[in-house]
């Protein structure tokens, strides 16, 4: 009786998402997957045929190549560029003590995950220009007298990227930092360790994992941005999400775009799967 | 903390800010042209803003879509999140990447994906375009819910079935309060994902429900002009006074930090 309840009451949990996720998510991808599949006619822009053409098309095509090495670099760097400013801002917000000033240094760190992408790409189009606001001021002071060159080039691109998803190593490392006993710190400095010591051999490895796995949203989130790259590389700075959309939205080439989604989804969970291994087998204290 | 990281965290915190607030000087601006620091003081490019019908009509419907989507994923994540908790370890470390998938998923993948479905359902609307946010809001819903049910004390929901509570009542009258905190942390995140999406949006939208962010993103292709700026200010003064009111009154923060 008890156990008939129990289905009854949790049989009525489930369906709505599974509607949601089966119908709406896996179906279109599964639709999209067989896409990929499909030769691609420029006219007709239909074919019935199953082929590997559309992986070919990419992979044997040097400048398509260059083109996936760019995004993966352009998304590494920016993942290394949120690491390092996330670091000390989840370190920070961690020493706070007043509950006021972790109150308002949090609404502060979430403001890149919250304010639309558009918005930020549009603010640091005004930063970045060469009469931008911080070429001006950099004249200003005197230490250039030519622009340096940032809006159009991969510079900027990993700049805007990185501003907006710096929220995600700061959160995880926050948390990790949160969850180590204050006992080590404590047991560390009676044994006579100093702050630097303290900070290099115990809070440091503790919270690099969470580090590191926020790196990696990061990655896996430039990997699949366009905007961004749209916005401040200007048609400079070509990458494989930005070459999907063209290929939906002006050349309705469908089965390439599903071809170049499945490669760049592939390629993002490779390296993450390599980078955890690669994590697991120096920190092997975070091995779970 | 030594002194030096303070300060770097402090001019980091400023790094942050600085393109808001440059948003918001660049739509004062007396000038024809985006500037910063603006030229002269005016309130034109905001009048310029009232006027202008498309941004309007976007920033109607992306609150419309979003104020939707909120209403469907949140009692959809709510659900789910409750299943998921009330598996054992093991089946919940399976369901719960399948049920949040849409989140290790590339989102222009999403887009294209549900492009190629809706074509084929004659959805290419708004109701394609609030079923497309809903897909990638539950997954937020689901995910900060789960953290607060994690939290909270299972045996409560024991005591109540026990006490003679049928499973609803159990989940309205002890469940749901005590996973609240989670639901509007997730509620808020499903909101501003919807508000703000762009990247699934402008797969879908056609030539009459164009949200805002799509507007934006087609104007950008020629040079912006500084209503722009001021409609982008609107946008993120509503998004900083929902997070204030909510982290003030209900520790968002935390729920977030998973």
């Amino acid at each position: 009786m008890t156990r008939m309840r129990t289905f009854l009451g949790n049989s009525a949990l489930a369906p709505p998402v599974l509607t949601v996720m089966g119908v709406f998510f896996l179906l279109p991808m599964m639709m999209m997957f067989a896409q990929a599949f499909l030769p691609f006619d420029s006219r007709t822009l239909t074919g019935t045929t199953l082929t590997l053409e559309n992986f070919g098309r990419f992979l044997g095509d040097p400048v398509h190549l260059a083109t996936f090495w760019r995004t993966f670099i352009v998304s590494l760097m920016t993942a290394l560029l949120a690491m390092a400013a996330g670091y000390p801002l989840a370190w920070h917000l961690h020493s706070l003590r007043s509950g006021q000033a972790r109150l308002w240094c949090t609404l502060i760190v979430l403001m890149p995950l919250m304010i639309s992408l558009i918005v930020a790409s549009f603010a640091w189009m005004l930063l970045l220009g060469n009469n931008g606001a911080f070429n001006n001021a950099l004249r200003w002071i005197g230490v250039i007298d030519r622009p340096i060159r940032l809006m159009n080039t991969v510079t900027g691109v990993v700049i805007v990227s990185a501003y907006s998803t710096v929220s995600y190593p700061i959160l995880t490392t926050f948390a990790a930092l949160e969850n180590i006993p204050p006992e080590l710190a404590r047991s560390a400095r009676i044994h006579g360790a100093s702050e630097r010591q303290i900070f290099a051999r115990v809070i440091l490895p503790l919270s690099l994992p969470e580090l590191l796995a926020g790196g990696l949203i990061t990655f896996s989130l430039t990997m699949a941005a366009f905007v961004v790259p749209f916005m401040i590389g200007g048609g400079r700075v070509n990458v494989v999400p930005l070459m999907i959309y063209q290929h939906t939205l002006q050349l309705f080439d469908w089965p390439g775009a599903a071809a170049l989604g499945i490669l760049l989804f592939l390629l993002t969970l490779a390296f993450v799967w390599f980078v955890t291994r690669l994590a697991q087998l120096f920190m092997p204290w975070e091995r779970r | 903390m030594p002194g030096p990281v303070r300060l770097l965290a402090w001019a980091l915190y400023a790094l942050i800010l600085l393109p808001i607030v440059m948003v918001l000087g660049a739509s004062l601006t007396a000038g024809g042209f985006l500037t910063f620091p603006p030229q002269g003081l005016s309130l034109r490019w905001w009048q310029a803003m009232l006027i202008d019908r498309e941004l309007l009509r976007g920033l109607m419907i992306s609150l419309r879509i979003a104020t939707l989507t909120l209403v469907i994923s949140v009692p959809v994540g709510a659900l789910a999140a409750i299943f998921l908790d009330r598996q054992n370890a093991r089946w919940r470390n399976a369901l719960v990447p399948v049920l949040t998938a849409p989140l290790s998923v590339p989102l222009v993948l999403t887009g294209f994906a549900l492009l190629v479905f809706f074509t084929r359902l004659g959805l290419l609307n708004e109701t394609g375009l609030v079923l497309g946010h809903v897909v990638v809001s539950v997954p937020y819903v689901i995910r900060s819910a789960l953290v607060s049910l994690s939290l909270s004390d299972r045996t409560l929901a024991r005591a109540a079935e026990v006490h003679g509570a049928n499973p609803a009542q159990v989940i309205w009258k002890v469940t749901l309060p005590m996973m609240r905190h989670g639901l509007i942390s997730g509620g808020l995140f499903a909101f501003l994902a919807s508000l703000n999406n762009i990247v699934v949006s402008v797969f879908i939208a056609k030539p009459g429900v164009i949200p805002f962010p799509v507007v934006l993103f087609s104007r950008m292709e020629n040079l912006a002009e500084p209503s722009v700026a001021a409609a982008s200010t609107l946008v993120i003064v509503l998004t900083a006074v929902l997070c204030m009111l909510l982290e003030w009154r209900y520790d968002l923060f935390r729920s977030l930090a998973r």
